[in-house]
């Protein structure tokens, strides 16, 4: 990766599962998690940052799929909402469903992710703040705000494997 | 957003190595990529030659904030997120803090950096109005060393040279503990500034920056000095200000003296 080219062997880790590819070197993240590995629930908005729909986590921390070349995930771990292991991912999941936290589902995954990636307990103006990069046109955010708040009472509890 | 066009991709370890990968024709600096990709998918005119990114994020040069010479120096791969909550930054330049803060939105942030944001040709960089309003110098890389420009000159040289291949590798800013950052912004998140301002008081000066108001944040010395007099506000924001682009010109002048009066207010506080 030192030198330049136009394709590189990379391995990363989602979910847990170790991948090893190829991919370009104009291949975003997103590309590499739908196109490469048929994960399709991270959501592909805008595809330029505007909307968060393609939000997921990167080591941890949160990014725009559509924005990050998949060639930087090489030996990276990469959170998606297909991750069956986290419960704190579980239990957002449940929570959007018993508050009515979406309609068309688009954004849901991106939601989720970003929220995901708050600290535990965050009161609703963190919560709205984590969340001001993701756009949701059905429900007018207050479910969504809801449902992360019952996600950290309800975390552990009831969960599901989907 | 279409495909990216083709590219190749590079990750120097050394900063000698990134120096001859950005004198090949086509390179491009790229890091945060949060601007960089963008205008590539939409095949903007800025980034038509980019036929290379050579991914900096490896140089050790270019990372960190430090104590030095009795100010900081922040490495130019410092994000928005960071630098949003850097203790050293908080303390002795707030208004750069700020700025950071009210940029885009989390997952941008943690991605967006300072180098990044003074290279792109945007009207209305927060971190950018802030380093203005610090007189901050830029650290540029060049293979006798790195030059310091100052950053009002930096931006000049990089509307008439972009496309430059130039590395920022960081700034260096003197300690500015009474200032501010203020905008207003169409939406909370990403929303580019429609107007923006950045406050220094220092002795007994006092230094402006506007952002959205011309082609890149600039320094607004006549509307500093409307601002110490007490009158005169409106008439050196007409002066000073070229408020193109979208939104009526009225109403961002208008906005223009309601954020620096607000930035002010808190610099001295």
């Amino acid at each position: 990766m030192t030198a330049a080219a136009t394709s590189f062997a990379i391995t990363v880790d989602v979910n847990g599962r170790e991948h090893a590819l190829r991919v370009e070197a104009r291949d975003t993240l997103a590309a590499l998690l739908r196109d490469h590995l048929g994960l399709t629930g991270t959501k592909i908005g805008c595809g330029v940052g505007e909307c968060g729909a393609c939000t997921v986590l990167l080591d941890g921390v949160p990014v725009v799929a559509c924005l990050v070349l998949a060639v930087e995930a090489d030996g990276r771990r990469v959170t998606t909402i297909e991750d069956e292991r986290d419960p704190r991912l579980e239990a957002l999941r449940q929570a959007f469903v018993a508050e009515a936290a979406l309609q068309c589902g688009f954004c849901t995954p991106g939601m989720i992710l970003a929220a995901r990636a708050l600290p535990e307990g965050a009161d609703d103006e963190a919560v709205r703040a984590g969340l001001a990069g993701n756009i949701c046109r059905c429900t007018g955010y207050t479910a969504i705000v809801r449902a992360v708040a019952r996600a950290s009472t309800t975390r552990g509890r009831g969960r599901r494997r989907g | 957003m279409a495909d990216l066009p083709p590219l190749r991709y590079a990750r120097p370890r050394t900063l000698r190595a990134a120096l001859t990968a950005l004198a090949r024709p086509g390179a491009c600096v790229y890091a945060g990529g949060t601007d960089l990709l963008v205008a590539l998918g939409e095949r903007r005119r800025w980034a038509r030659f980019v036929r290379e990114l050579v991914d900096v994020k490896g140089i050790d040069e270019a990372r960190g904030v430090v104590r030095r010479d009795g100010g900081l120096r922040i490495g130019a791969l410092v994000t928005a997120a960071e630098l949003g909550v850097d203790a050293a930054v908080l303390r002795h330049a707030p208004a750069l803090a700020e700025a950071a803060r009210l940029t885009s939105a989390p997952a941008l942030r943690g991605r967006g950096t300072v180098g990044g944001n003074l290279v792109t040709p945007h009207p209305a960089g927060d971190v950018t109005t802030a380093l203005v309003a610090l007189d901050a110098m830029v650290e540029v890389a060049s293979a006798r060393g790195p030059r310091l420009v100052h950053v009002v000159d930096f931006l000049a040289g990089q509307d008439a040279a972009w496309p430059t291949q130039r590395l920022v590798l960081g700034v260096r800013i003197a300690p500015r503990p009474a200032s501010a950052f203020e905008k207003v912004a169409g939406r909370a998140a990403f929303g580019r500034a429609l107007v923006a301002a950045a406050v220094v008081a220092h002795g007994r000066a006092v230094r402006v920056a506007l952002g959205g108001l011309g082609a890149r944040p600039f320094a607004a010395p006549r509307t500093a000095e409307a601002l110490q007099r007490g009158d005169g506000l409106a008439t050196a924001l007409a002066a000073e200000c070229r408020p193109g682009g979208d939104g009526d010109a009225a109403h961002r002048l208008a906005l223009a003296a309601v954020v620096v009066e607000r930035a002010r207010a808190r610099a001295c506080a």
